[in-house]
């Protein structure tokens, strides 16, 4: 319980970490609650061709999109777009990552192979791979659009991985290990993976910003969530397609960048906490 | 083995590797792969399509279709345009002066600005002023790059624009998140700098605070250096989304248009390009670095 305290310290203790956690749980409730909204994300105002690209009104207060729907009503709904992409993306290639880059720990010929094939990974531009991905597959679902996102990003988690399960290799609990005969791989499972797992948490929390980053420009681009899908880029796309009309631009923008800003406070907050620890525990 | 002695060990495996994931995505192609090759996808009789296949190799086996790919690759022949059909290289490297001319300005822009401040945010160290741009950064690192470049549209940037003075502000939107992450890298760089004994010496000799600086950012520019190479894939996914919005004909529009028409060797082409050209910016930095730390030049030999 107290070593839970001392992280929980840890990690508000640093600026904006628990105003990051505050944002992303009015993100969460704001999601969960977008059926409350007074229209359905779809609902075309009848109000014939002066209701469509109205500006802010009484009656819609982020003004209609150029279908006369209602922007606010969309940019609550898109939030459940960003937050059913983000963390499925990052779940996909958290798991990816660390899988592979721990086995790095198995011995300097899998470290080889594994460092070339995260190398190969890390030079592809992540849009051009993710738009050749979409280009070929033609996907365009929620979990297909996680996926790809996931295949572009996961060599930078198993970089991170591979990197501290090699040091955590060279402690000495894990040469205790091996001296008392454990098995190789009982080693990577048991000694390294739990100590060596600590960096791809922390880029867990940064990733999921990100990744909210790249689903919107794949859909901006007008290759991610389809439409009629209500979402934060595609809300961008129609801001561009319509003469930029500032209650279409600036609504996404700040929901875009108030979760990612959050998720990167969250990770700052992250960091401090399991890194105090890892430093801390290796004393104690 | 060291360093730079290394890299160049295993830039072949790593090329090999490129052509290998490039290759793993013709194959990911639902249908024939034949047919897309061949530019036709429908109403091709059976028999001219096993002419077809027969052509293009693709009733060889996978490796031989491999080692034919690697080949191609390797001279830079990515088959033509499913589009117009011209050359995929010809058509690369018409858009790719744009790409190459707004990408370095972006990294001038970005290092321009960056090093300034994030000398001056590591020198003013825990000023309130500091605090305030810090989080202000912070917040600007969070934009969607879309968001920003509507929004720079929107204030009057010329759109479609020809020359370098016009792509000016387009670079600037693709330079502003790679600033943040500068800054933020040389305000750390520059704070250990600071701390480091020869930089305690040199003050307690009563060097001046200008002097003492401009040693501490010799050595603070050493990571700068090596992250500005790191950046260009960064830079190259951004641009997809400037040259869109700004309507510039380079890399990142031919892209774009490449997934819009599925053109498949054209796009295919880009994505090998896109990482062979990051490849050499990181073994730049390699030599960078090398060039700015007189420590690691011997190392290589």
């Amino acid at each position: 319980m107290s070593a839970q305290r001392t992280l929980w310290r840890r990690f508000a203790a640093t600026p904006g970490a628990r105003a990051g956690l505050a944002i992303l749980a009015v993100v969460v409730v704001a999601a969960a609650l977008a059926d409350l909204m007074p229209y359905g994300p779809e609902a075309q105002h009848p109000g014939g061709i002066s209701a469509v690209l109205a500006p802010p009104s009484h009656a819609h207060w982020l003004g209609t999109d150029d279908r006369g729907r209602d922007v606010a009503t969309r940019l609550v709904h898109g939030a459940r777009v960003a937050l059913l992409v983000g963390p499925l993306a990052v779940a996909l290639y958290v798991l990816l990552g660390v899988a592979v880059g721990v086995t790095a720990a198995l011995g300097r010929r899998v470290d080889f192979a594994v460092g070339r094939v995260v190398e190969i990974g890390l030079m592809f531009p992540t849009l051009l791979l993710l738009l050749a991905i979409q280009g070929v597959t033609s996907s365009t679902s929620l979990a297909e659009v996680a996926l790809a996102i996931a295949i572009t990003q996961w060599p930078y988690v198993a970089r991170l991985t591979r990197a501290e399960a090699l040091r955590v290799a060279a402690l000495p609990h894990v040469e205790a290990a091996r001296a008392v005969g454990a098995g190789r791989l009982r080693i990577l499972a048991v000694h390294i993976l739990p100590l060596a797992v600590t960096p791809a948490l922390t880029a867990a929390a940064f990733g999921i910003g990100q990744a909210v980053l790249f689903e919107t420009a794949l859909t901006f681009l007008g290759f991610g969530v389809p439409p009629p899908t209500a979402s934060w880029g595609e809300l961008l796309a129609q801001a561009q397609a319509s003469g930029l009309a500032p209650w279409l631009l600036l609504p996404p923008t700040v929901a875009v960048a108030a979760v990612v800003l959050a998720c990167n406070l969250v990770g700052d907050g992250l960091r401090n906490a399991l890194s105090a620890r890892s430093s801390g525990g290796a004393g104690a | 083995m060291t360093g730079i002695a290394r890299r160049f060990v295993v830039v072949p495996l790593t090329l090999v590797g490129i052509t290998l994931v490039t290759f793993a995505l013709l194959h990911a192609l639902p249908g024939d792969a034949a047919l897309v090759q061949a530019g036709t996808s429908r109403g091709a009789s059976p028999e001219a399509l096993a002419a077809m296949r027969h052509q293009y190799g693709l009733d060889r086996s996978l490796p031989a279709q491999y080692a034919d790919w690697l080949a191609r690759s390797a001279r830079l022949d990515f088959g033509e345009s499913l589009v117009d059909g011209r050359p995929v290289r010809a058509k690369i490297a018409e858009a790719l002066p744009v790409t190459l001319g707004l990408a370095l300005l972006a990294a001038a822009l970005a290092f321009g600005v960056a090093v300034p401040l994030g000398a001056a945010l590591g020198w003013l160290d825990r000023a309130p002023v500091v605090r305030a741009t810090s989080s202000a950064l912070y917040a600007v690192y969070a934009l969607p790059v879309a968001a920003v470049a509507l929004l720079v549209l929107r204030a009057g940037a010329p759109w479609g624009a020809r020359t370098l003075a016009g792509m000016l502000p387009a670079a600037a939107v693709l330079a502003l998140a790679e600033t943040v992450k500068l800054a933020r890298y040389q305000r750390g760089a520059l704070l250990d700098a600071l701390a480091a004994d020869y930089v305690v010496t040199a003050r307690s000799k009563g060097l001046g605070a200008a002097g003492v600086v401009a040693h501490a950012l010799r050595n603070a520019l050493l990571p700068t250096v090596t992250l500005l190479g790191s950046e260009l894939p960064a830079l190259l996914s951004a641009a997809v989304i400037v040259e869109q919005v700004f309507g510039l004909h380079g890399i990142g529009m031919m892209a774009f248009d490449a997934v819009m028409t599925r053109d498949v060797p054209l796009l295919l082409g880009i994505t090998t390009v896109g990482a062979v050209a990051t490849l050499a910016a990181v073994l730049a930095a390699d030599v960078a670095y090398g060039l700015v730390d007189p420590r690691l030049r011997g190392r290589s030999a």
